[in-house]
């Protein structure tokens, strides 16, 4: 049963690494529209910006504003890395010293509280609310779950059957809702920087120096 | 919510009657813009909310119809029908009731009515999506099938048939170059001070807003006086003058590619070496950004703002300035399209630092400055002035914080807004261009008669 379902790990993660490719390909057989206007400012820059100072909380206003809920995503989506990193583990049949677990069970703990917190937060806040989807709530919920499955099981090895068969869900279900910003957060953000960079609006000129 | 008087205008019944062939060639035009960015930045949204602040539409209201992600749903929902699980395009999808009078209803009133095109929600998406560019992708879906606000479309047809966005006849253009000529004779004490007129061979082509020779003509009269003291060899057109551009807002960018390319015939008809544009925000940036997007060419000559020159002429002393002449608290208001969309930020505050003694930043500033909510169209467009007003007291708070005496403002449909904002919220200020400014400060020797 346990190999079975590592295999299916395995089919699962290919075939949403899979799905997500063709997802990138299709998006980018939509071509791109020549570019004529002269640059006043450098799109490189503009886009190491976006990956580097662009990030911190106070660089944007949104952020800065709403410092918890961005400082809760960033843990949340750090605790689905662990998450990954453990499956891996699991998959692959890796071992590592206890402090790697003890690390791990922290951020997890602290992935899955800003995770719910988020999840609560959405269905609380009236503007957020009418704003979402049930592909936000579902997403959120099955993310959460996966977390949490990786909890337990860096306890309890009786978890991990149950946490396989989530993360197959979880695999196979990223391509096709909200979960496949995974897939375009990169490219959203380079887009970000070139189009603002070129305009010489990014990095800010304190930055630029 | 839709508001009762859009309810009872022949333009919505418009919309209401729309045919279902009328809605699908919609679709033409939509498919047309989408390109790698766009479907990229369609699919990216996490929902995250944390757009709705930043947009003073929502500030003022907290209507989801003014969330930026919101505005970012109506267009990417069109998109998802029209789009396979993958994200391609449907080979042949079913089109019927793909678009009805509904979603149009409700594109209109978001997308046209509480948004003014500012960049600010795309500067602040966490994921980095510009939800301005869709906006304005759905606007010209909208004008493809003649959807266009009929007031805001009644200034881009005046500019298309007139030459400019007034209907300033050539006439009344050309006396008016000519008192102000005298005007300038009068206030350098030069007799040779001109505004000339289709100068061939001048080094700088200058365009203007139609509503400084319209109502404002103190205002050209200032920049006119600038250029005198630089000794600048100038010339405005006696045709295409007009550096608005109100396709950039309508979202037809044939018309916005029409105009644009009028002021291009001029360059080429005068030989003149830079394309200078008046102190105009959305002009800036259609002129400078949009403009060889919409014509598909590179420009061969120099698209400067006016802003940019003047802060050379500093730079280079070529004109002279004495600070103690504006003694009031000055502050600054950022023009959307010309800093956030335009790159332009730090030019004003050099020229004010060296124009006025007492300069005072409003906060936030530079490109997270807060729209004054004219531009969009949101001025062309009475239909939603309401709105705009409502929206334009985060500007008028933001000014009163300052305690400033005169608001500057490197814009002409800006400071038509903040006029109104200084009736609106009472904040008993002067507002006043940057040239103005310097021109009061400008220090200019007197020729003997
Ligand atoms: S900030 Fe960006 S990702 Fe978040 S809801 Fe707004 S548009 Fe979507
Ligand atoms: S562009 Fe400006 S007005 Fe339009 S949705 Fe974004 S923040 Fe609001």
């Amino acid at each position: 049963m346990f190999t079975i379902l590592k295999l299916g790990v395995a089919a699962s993660g290919l075939f949403c690494a899979g799905v997500l490719m063709v997802v990138l390909i299709r998006t980018f057989a939509f071509g791109q529209k020549p570019v004529y206007a002269r640059p006043s400012g450098s799109s490189f820059a503009g886009v190491m910006y976006a990956f580097g100072w662009g990030m911190l909380p106070w660089e944007k206003e949104s952020a800065a504003k709403h410092i918890w809920t961005y400082m809760g995503g960033i843990l949340y989506h750090i605790g689905i890395l662990v998450t990954m990193l453990f499956l891996a583990t699991i998959l692959l049949r890796i071992s590592f010293p206890m402090i790697w677990l003890y690390l791990a069970r922290i951020l997890l703990a602290i992935g899955l509280f800003c995770g719910v917190a988020l999840l609560i937060k959405r269905i609380l806040k009236p503007h957020l609310r009418s704003l979402s989807s049930g592909d936000d709530y579902w997403a959120n919920f099955l993310v959460d779950l996966f977390i949490l499955l990786a909890l337990i099981s860096t306890y309890a090895e009786k978890a991990l059957i149950p946490f396989l068969i989530i993360a197959i869900i979880t695999f196979v279900y990223i391509p096709f809702g909200k979960l496949r910003h995974c897939a375009f957060f990169f490219y959203s953000r380079i887009i970000f920087g070139a189009y603002f960079g070129k305009r010489g609006v990014l990095p800010h000129p304190s930055r630029k120096t | 919510m839709v508001s009762e008087k859009v309810q009872k205008d022949p333009y919505l019944d418009r919309i209401r009657n729309l045919k279902p062939d009328q809605l699908d060639s919609a679709l033409i035009p939509f498919k047309q813009l989408l390109d790698r960015k766009t479907v990229a930045n369609l699919q990216s949204c996490v929902n995250c909310g944390l757009c709705a602040e930043t947009c003073h539409y929502y500030q003022a209201t907290g209507e989801l119809e003014a969330i930026p992600a919101y505005k970012l749903r109506l267009v990417k929902s069109l998109f998802k029908k029209l789009s396979t699980m993958l994200g391609g395009l449907k080979e042949k999808p079913d089109v019927t009731g793909i678009l009805d009078s509904q979603i149009i209803e409700r594109w209109v009133d978001s997308l046209y009515g509480r948004c003014t095109l500012c960049g600010r929600c795309a500067l602040n998406c966490t994921m980095g999506i510009n939800i301005t560019r869709l906006i304005r992708m759905a606007r010209t879906t909208l004008a493809s099938i003649d959807l266009v606000p009929p007031e805001l479309q009644s200034t881009v047809t005046t500019a298309v048939e007139k030459g400019n966005n007034m209907g300033i006849p050539r006439e009344e253009w050309i006396d008016t170059l000519q008192w102000l000529s005298e005007e300038l004779q009068m206030e350098v004490g030069d007799q040779k001070a001109l505004l000339p007129v289709d100068k061939p061979g001048a080094k700088l082509l200058y365009t203007v807003n139609p509503r400084e020779p319209k109502f404002f003509p103190l205002s050209l009269l200032a920049t006119a006086k600038i250029f005198y003291a630089a000794k600048e060899r100038w010339t405005v057109a006696s045709d295409y003058y007009d550096v608005t551009n109100y396709g950039l807002y309508s979202g037809n960018d044939d018309e916005a590619g029409l105009l644009s390319s009028r002021l291009r015939e001029s360059m080429v008809k005068l030989g003149a070496k830079a394309l200078v544009l008046g102190e105009c925000g959305h002009g800036y940036n259609s002129n400078r950004w949009e403009a060889p997007e919409w014509l598909a060419a590179e420009d061969r000559f120099e698209v400067k703002s006016i802003i940019q020159i003047i802060a050379d002429y500093i730079r280079q002393g070529r004109i002279k300035l004495d600070r103690s002449r504006n003694q009031k608290l000055v502050t600054l208001h950022d023009p959307c399209n010309l800093v956030r969309l335009g790159g332009i930020i730090e030019e004003q505050r050099f020229i004010l630092n060296n124009a006025v003694t007492n300069f005072v930043e409003m906060h936030p500033n530079r490109e997270k400055n807060y729209c004054c909510c004219g531009g969009g169209g949101q001025l062309a467009m009475t239909r939603y002035a309401k709105r705009r007003l409502e929206a334009g007291k985060i500007k008028a708070d933001q000014i009163r914080k300052t305690g400033a005496q005169v608001v500057v403002a490197p814009c002409h449909n800006c400071i038509d807004q903040l006029s109104e904002l200084n009736r609106e919220y009472d904040l008993k200020v002067e507002i006043k261009t940057v040239s103005e400014v310097v021109a009061d400060a400008l220090v200019i020797e007197k020729k003997e008669k």
